[in-house]
């Protein structure tokens, strides 16, 4: 579904991503970790399309198709989703507006018609009861005001209506209280199905306690320098990180 | 008076004045207006209140006053784009047309034409009519007034459905129109009143329209105006403003500006007695070399008075606005609450927006705010828009209205909040796409 081969990526003269590779079959869950500033967000931004970072070398292919080379838009349709580490807030521009104009772009683009007004508003209730959000979220401005931990669970809530086939979670878990960790994880697990893969950017084993990956990997300064099983991540939080770091070094 | 047929616009005087409603009391404050002008002249930009507003090719482009210009028949399509439920009075190129007016008004509601009005007693609306104004265009105005309205709601009258003064301004050749509206609203004690004054300007229109507005709110009183400019490319329009409010009375004034060769607007609201209240709220939309400036100025003369003054534009292209908002609290007005925001979207690089406060205060028990930010689309918000599927020109359309929107918003009544978002999404990109979002959220 997805592989990245030989990933180079700069921002303002600064090299952040430095020979990344990753593969990523349908189906499948991947947790990424690694220490702060090591390039996981650089790589979510990159993998969806934001301004601003010159890719120097290798590529990105997703479905068969150069990913590098489409619009954020084009992107999103053709099933590529990012819950943002940091959702920005957007004053003015309803949130029941952007899940519908959302979806409705998913569905024009795969050749089926809009949802009607009635259905929709239908599909939308039954994905905030399992995000355990109240219907008055959806006429306030999209995440304007809301709470860190909300702004996450709109995120996986968005994951849900748009049914994208390739999902990316930066530290969607960051922030959140113990309750609310169980409503995302089921969120994320709910989304688990032979033809979607989860990729996972986070900072703690907690989250795979619920939502268990088949493959962990460390990021660390700006390339994959080793990947493993779920046990991987139980050992780096007993452990830390600089045992990886000389391993690799080695 | 040799000279005077140099002066602007004044040399015409003579062609028309026989056209012009009034007695004697009338035709000597004509005559006083013209004196004025030829010792003062119409401003320049060495004026501090008109530095960035240029009004030297407006003062020489040639126009035929109203009562002398002939009705060009484009013009009845346009009306229709604008049916509100409300008490509706049309003027076609300054002219008053009652038979595209509604004349079922409700019990304790007088409306006039201004030239009935002062046909009748013009010396009764002294006040008005002979305030001071520093205005060498409102001078313009009061010695041609022509066409207009008094509207007066008795004491404790309560308007349901507004009145609409409908001025459709169309293309006339050889020379353009101009004409000189004057507009009268008197709310008795505790009358609630709104009214709309749309000027819309229709393509190939190159007017000048010159408008003076009076509002008195007497004590507890309620007034509500929209103006919606909608005026064509080559269209100029100046409007001064006066209200002047009683104890506990409210005002409240939206401006919505789209486009104009050149649009000044000076508002100017006397707060004068104890607990009355004003809000100021504005939205200009400006394009090529359009150019909207608008001045305000709230003046504070009694304790616990409030105002509030929130503006936003939005200009593409080599666009130009201007915003001047001045609060003026006098000594011992205290207890009182002044905002004031102007926010400012610049779609181009080429695109300015001059925007100063003016802050007088002479008490000290004031709450006072004021803020201006200037700013391009935000791109992590579009970025973040096209990341769940919006394409890049549905999302900049989107967050350009959700700008906007903060002022429609505040527009009470539904079906003319509905009329103001369609002419602003006319305005828009790619509107069609955007604009069932803009109906109540679904
Ligand atoms: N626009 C930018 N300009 C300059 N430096 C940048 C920019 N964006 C990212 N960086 C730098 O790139 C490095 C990687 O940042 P990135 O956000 O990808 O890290 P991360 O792994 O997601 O960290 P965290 O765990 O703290 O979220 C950091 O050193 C960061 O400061
Ligand atoms: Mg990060």
């Amino acid at each position: 579904m997805l592989k990245i081969d030989n990933l180079h990526a700069r921002v303002e003269d600064k090299e952040i991503l430095r020979g990344l590779n990753l593969e990523v079959k349908p189906g499948e869950v991947h947790a990424i970790m690694g220490p702060n500033g090591s390039g996981k967000s650089t790589l979510s931004n990159v993998l969806a399309g934001r301004d601003g970072y010159e890719i120097t070398a290798g590529s990105v292919r997703y479905l068969d198709k150069d990913l590098l080379e489409m619009a954020p838009e084009e992107r999103a349709r053709e099933g590529v989703f990012l819950a943002f580490q940091y959702p920005v807030e957007i004053p003015g521009v309803n949130n029941v507006y952007l899940l519908k104009a959302g979806l409705n772009a998913m569905r024009a683009h795969r050749g089926e018609e809009e949802l009607d007004a009635a259905d929709f508003l239908m599909l939308v209730r039954e994905k905030m009861k399992l995000m355990q959000m109240d219907e008055s979220f959806l006429k306030r401005g999209v995440n304007e005001g809301f709470s860190g931990g909300e702004k996450k669970r709109n995120e996986i809530l968005q994951m849900l209506v748009l049914e994208p086939k390739l999902c990316i979670l930066d530290e969607t878990d960051s922030g959140l209280d113990i309750d609310a960790l169980k409503v995302v994880s089921q969120g994320v697990n709910a989304s688990r199905a032979a033809d979607r893969a989860i990729v996972m950017i986070t900072h703690y084993q907690r989250l795979l306690n619920y939502v268990e990956p088949d493959f962990v990997h460390v990021l660390y300064q700006g390339r994959i320098i080793k990947s493993g099983d779920k046990s991987l991540a139980l050992e780096l939080e007993e452990r830390g990180y600089e045992w990886v770091v000389q391993e690799a070094a080695a | 008076m040799n000279d005077m047929a140099s002066i602007p616009f004044v040399g015409e005087f003579r062609q028309v004045e026989g056209h012009l409603p009034g007695g004697a009391w009338v035709t000597k404050l004509r005559e006083a207006a013209l004196a004025r002008i030829g010792e003062q002249g119409f401003p320049t930009r060495r004026n501090e209140h008109w530095k960035y507003t240029d009004v030297s090719a407006l003062l020489k482009a040639e126009f035929i006053p109203a009562p002398l210009a002939s009705m060009p028949e484009a013009f009845f399509q346009g009306v229709q784009r604008f049916e509100l439920d409300c008490h509706q009075l049309v003027f076609l190129n300054g002219v008053f047309r009652p038979n595209l007016s509604s004349n079922s008004l409700p019990a304790g509601l007088t409306v006039k034409t201004l030239a009935a009005a002062i046909e009748e007693d013009a010396e009764a609306l002294q006040p008005f009519l002979a305030r001071e104004r520093d205005s060498a265009f409102a001078a313009l105005n009061t010695a041609f007034m022509h066409e207009g309205v008094l509207i007066e709601a008795a004491p404790g009258t309560v308007l349901e459905k507004p009145l609409h003064l409908v001025f459709l301004s169309a293309a006339h050749e050889p020379q353009p129109v101009v004409t000189h509206p004057r507009i009268i609203v008197r709310a008795g004690r505790a009358a609630a009143l709104r009214f709309i004054e749309s000027h819309l300007g229709l393509e190939g229109a190159r007017n000048f329209t010159n408008v003076v507005t009076d509002v008195l709110a007497e004590q507890g009183a309620q007034v509500r105006q929209l103006r919606l400019i909608e005026a064509a490319a080559d269209e100029s329009h100046i409007a001064n403003i006066h209200a002047e409010l009683r104890r506990d009375a409210v005002f409240v004034n939206h401006q919505v500006c789209i486009g104009g060769k050149l649009v000044r607007n000076d508002i100017r609201v006397d707060l004068v007695e104890e607990n009355a209240s004003v809000a100021l709220n504005g939205l200009v939309l400006a394009n090529g070399s359009e150019h909207v400036d608008n001045h305000l100025d709230v003046r504070h003369m009694a304790p616990r008075t409030q105002s509030d003054q929130a503006y936003r534009c939005i200009l593409d292209g080599r666009a130009r606005a201007v915003f001047n908002g001045r609060v003026y609290i006098a000594p011992r007005a205290q207890k009182i609450e002044a905002n004031q925001a102007s926010n400012n979207l610049l779609l181009s690089k080429l695109a300015e927006i001059d925007t100063k406060p003016e802050l007088e205060i002479y008490a000290d028990d004031v709450k006072c705010s004021h803020g201006a930010t200037v700013g391009q689309l935000d791109e992590n918000m579009l970025f973040y828009l096209r990341s769940r599927g919006v394409d890049a020109d549905t999302a900049r359309s989107l967050l350009i209205y959700a700008f906007a929107d903060e002022i429609i918003r505040r527009i009470g009544i539904a079906s003319v909040r509905a009329a103001v978002e369609a002419a602003v999404l006319g305005r828009l990109p790619d509107a069609d796409s955007i604009r069932h979002f803009t109906m109540e959220a679904s």
